[in-house]
């Protein structure tokens, strides 16, 4: 395995990261509030029978959903906070594309079109996932108006992340190489492959 | 009349939450999930204040402010934002929103935003 990554590369994955993720749990907090806030203006305010079973149900129903995205959230931001981790355990590229496509959902309107194949490779974890970052960042719509659709794929030896994007990559980037991956680009789909370790 | 407030969010649920909680408080409200339906509700109607969350796919909430600024100058925009940190609060006062609020809301601190707004 190539050296650790640095901290500035470290540095610059964490703020790219985290910032959209955090206001996403923002979001998830404000919701839970304003669900439990409804509940309690209902009895405060609403008389006896303003608070109906349909009102608890729906209620419950928005937090428990909130919960789950906040708990997924956290779980990738987790996994993410470990990537730094002195000898690191074999990276399954996989998990952490899905882990980096939810994390900046908020950020790049990109998702997986199929749950991502498992895929154990020997390199970088901080690197890798810088690398599919900026992918997503060059890639995606402008304006975030249109999804970017990424696939992750085996076959064989080799794991393929595909990223269905609006844009054409303006110049290769050099992480690509530092992680021996091989990145091509046709039109506004971006290929990385990486060799599955044995 | 009730007071009339358009809510602007991506997030349906805390928008459509928020709005539900300011009808039992008597006022009227009408809710956009992007910045483009919140202009078009903008140039059809009339609001008394805007509550306008700051980061949104597609239009985002400083441009959308800029578009309403346009549109309907005097027309109280309280900004919301999800970020830890106040600076893009601060920016969006610079364009002429009145006050920013920081997500999870506390409902008093809205009201009471809101109370001066239309004062304003």
């Amino acid at each position: 395995m190539s050296t650790p990554a640095s901290d500035l590369t470290t540095t610059a994955l964490m703020g790219s990261v985290t910032a959209p993720a955090t206001h996403d749990l923002m979001n998830v907090l404000a919701i839970i509030n304003e669900h439990a806030g409804l509940l309690s203006d209902l009895l405060q305010f609403g008389g006896p029978e303003a608070l109906t079973p349909e009102h608890l149900e729906k209620g419950i129903a928005a937090i428990a959903t909130q919960v789950t995205r906040g708990r997924t959230l956290l779980t990738h931001l987790n996994r993410l906070a470990h990537a730094p981790d002195p000898n690191p355990s074999p990276v399954d590229v996989g998990l952490v594309t899905e882990e980096i496509v939810a994390l900046t959902q908020r950020r790049f309107h990109a998702r997986l079109a199929a749950p991502a194949s498992s895929g154990i490779v020997t390199c970088d974890p901080v690197r890798v996932r810088l690398l599919i970052f900026r992918l997503l960042e060059a890639a995606c719509h402008p304006t975030q108006q249109e999804e970017t659709l990424v696939t992750v794929t085996s076959q064989g030896a080799t794991l393929d992340i595909t990223l269905e994007g609006h844009r054409p990559l303006e110049h290769p980037d050099p992480l690509a190489e530092e992680i021996g991956a091989l990145l091509t680009s046709h039109h506004h789909t971006h290929t990385l492959s990486l060799k599955i370790t044995d | 009349m009730n007071p009339r407030v358009l809510l602007i969010d991506d997030e349906k649920e805390f928008v459509t939450t928020l709005a539900e909680r300011l009808e039992i408080r008597e006022f009227s409200t009408a809710t956009a999930e992007d910045g483009e339906t919140g202009l078009a509700l903008i140039r059809k109607g009339t609001f008394d204040v805007v509550i306008l969350d700051l980061l949104m796919p597609g239009m985002n909430g400083l441009e959308t402010l800029k578009h309403i600024r346009h549109l309907a100058p005097d027309l109280p925009v309280i900004l919301l934002t999800g970020h830890g940190s106040t600076r893009e609060g601060m920016d969006g006062m610079r364009l002429g929103a009145v006050d920013y609020l920081m997500k999870p809301l506390a409902i008093e601190d809205l009201l009471e935003k809101i109370k001066e707004a239309l004062a304003s």
